[in-house]
């Protein structure tokens, strides 16, 4: 969904936008990391143990252009790798506007949630932070809880900051709340 | 197996050959589909077309890196 398909009421304006905590990218580049280090480390290995004349059945270091390039390859697969992690990332959203919570979950290039409620159908905010690291780093689980019966409930995990945005989204119900009163009462 | 074993197989250049042909299309097809949803349900498009300019740059050093790897393995 673009931004600007949105389609905001003319009220509407966008209070905050969230992704999932960086903990979560730095994660799974990490694992990235391991599977660049692997193959060069395997290959020094193979070479030492050759260098220390053990009797291996092929001469491995006649063959180090052709485990460059084939570990070229891998990168290039790595790579890729990389870029549709970061797509993941930061295609999952959740835009909190003055009257609406839209969550975007991007599952996959062709595979995507969009949901969003309004804010006066909120019913509750639960949040959950659980474990040394998300208390250090202050991310967590937001769990909205709504009256329409189709959403029922939204939940998203590793959120940064989950007390602060349960509190920005509490007092944009309050806000909107004292607005519509006050519209209903000035007619 | 004996490396010039190896080296006389008819089998293995044409492989390496298509090792590189399998990656080009594969990125080829991967950026299209990565430039297409970044670009279209970015939030924030001139970051979306950083990053994806980076992604570019860095997947064409791989495969020019690759392209004249093969091309001394010949």
């Amino acid at each position: 969904m673009k931004l600007e398909s949105l389609q905001l009421d003319p009220n509407e304006h966008i209070l905050k936008t969230v992704h999932r905590h960086w903990i979560m990218l730095l994660q799974r580049i990490f694992s990235l990391v391991v599977f660049v280090v692997m193959p060069p480390l395997a290959w020094i290995i193979v070479l030492i143990l050759q260098a220390v004349q053990i009797d291996l059945p092929v001469d491995f270091a006649h063959y180090t252009s052709h485990f460059i390039y084939l570990y070229l390859t891998w990168l290039l697969f790595l790579w890729m790798s990389l870029a549709h992690m970061l797509v993941n990332h930061y295609l999952d959203v959740w835009i909190i506007t003055s009257q609406r919570i839209i969550t975007i979950d991007q599952q996959g290039f062709f595979r995507r949630h969009i949901g969003s409620f309004r804010l006066e159908k909120l019913q509750d905010i639960n949040i959950e932070i659980n474990g040394i690291i998300a208390t250090f780093l202050d991310y967590g689980t937001v769990e909205v809880e709504t009256a329409s019966e189709s959403m029922g409930e939204f939940r998203a995990h590793h959120l940064p900051h989950p007390q602060a945005l349960k509190a920005l989204i509490l007092e944009a119900t309050d806000s909107l709340n004292r607005n519509q009163r006050a519209e209903l009462q000035s007619l | 197996m004996t490396p010039s074993l190896l080296d006389q197989s008819a089998y293995f250049g044409s492989s390496l050959l298509l090792v590189f042909l399998v990656s080009l299309l594969t990125f080829s097809i991967f950026s299209l589909m990565l430039g297409y949803h970044s670009l279209r349900y970015s939030i924030n498009k001139k970051r979306a077309i950083f990053f994806f300019s980076i992604y570019l740059g860095g997947g064409l050093v791989l495969l020019l890196a690759m392209a004249i790897t093969l091309y001394m393995l010949s």
